[in-house]
């Protein structure tokens, strides 16, 4: 790695796709941060937008449908 | 031409060895040496920060990507002693992951900053034709009750205000009597 910003490049691949990496590098990157409060399941639930601007509208028409 | 008074300035080997070693913030001790701490640092001062935010979004619109992004924050904030270079390595990816949610969340088309050729033609495509435009300008959809809501709200505004009795607005008469 010639500076930071490789580092740092290749922290967030190794982060973002810790899935597609081998079972030992997986259990690398999730170890380190297992040891902190903000872990990585816990930075993966903090922002959920599971619904979309389009579901709520749905859901609403669906409620006056229904009333 | 180079000066050569400047040739004869430059700094000897070994210089760096004998200057006083406090004298930037990243030579200091950082403020957040832990993680967590950190952590809830950057997301309060940039990530929840709307102005700084406004300026992220502003940014990755105009085709510098997200890892850019994230790597110029997590440098200034080395830069200003708040955190260790190698605590930027472990920051760096939950940030990343953070600040591109909110960004999906709210709908702007980004780069990642790992993008395929294809992918990076497709967006340059798409910035010259200005498609991207579209999708900001759109209105929003109120529902009835919202509607009505607003409609109420703006008559309150409007609405002139009473006149007359003990306490009336006085008019103009009144005042210069």
């Amino acid at each position: 790695m010639n500076d930071l910003y490789d580092a740092m490049r290749q922290a967030v691949s190794d982060y973002m796709n810790v899935d597609s990496l081998s079972p030992r590098s997986q259990a690398r990157v999730k170890g380190i941060h297992s040891k902190f409060a903000y872990n990585y399941d816990t930075v993966d639930g903090l922002i959920k937008f599971e619904e979309t601007l389009e579901d709520i509208e749905e859901e609403l028409e669906g409620n006056d449908e229904s009333e | 031409m180079m000066n050569p008074s400047k040739l004869l300035k430059a700094p000897i080997p070994g210089e760096n060895l004998t200057v006083n070693g406090k004298n930037y913030a990243w030579h200091r001790p950082p403020q957040f040496p832990e993680f967590d701490d950190a952590f809830e640092f950057i997301i309060d001062d940039s990530l929840a920060n709307q102005q700084k935010l406004g300026a992220a979004m502003t940014l990755l619109s105009n085709g510098i990507s997200a890892l850019a992004v994230v790597q110029a924050l997590m440098i200034s904030k080395v830069g200003q002693g708040k955190i260790s270079p190698d605590m930027s390595l472990l920051l760096v990816g939950p940030v990343y992951k953070t600040f591109t949610r909110m960004m999906d969340a709210a709908g702007v088309e980004y780069l990642s900053g790992f993008d395929t050729t294809e992918e990076l033609q497709a967006y340059a495509e798409k910035l010259k034709s200005k498609d991207f435009l579209a999708k900001s300008t759109k209105a929003i959809k109120l529902t009835e009750e919202q509607e009505a809501e607003m409609e109420r709200i703006t008559e309150e505004a409007i609405e002139e205000i009473p006149v007359g009795g003990l306490m009336g607005a006085q008019v103009g008469e009144e005042v210069e009597k």
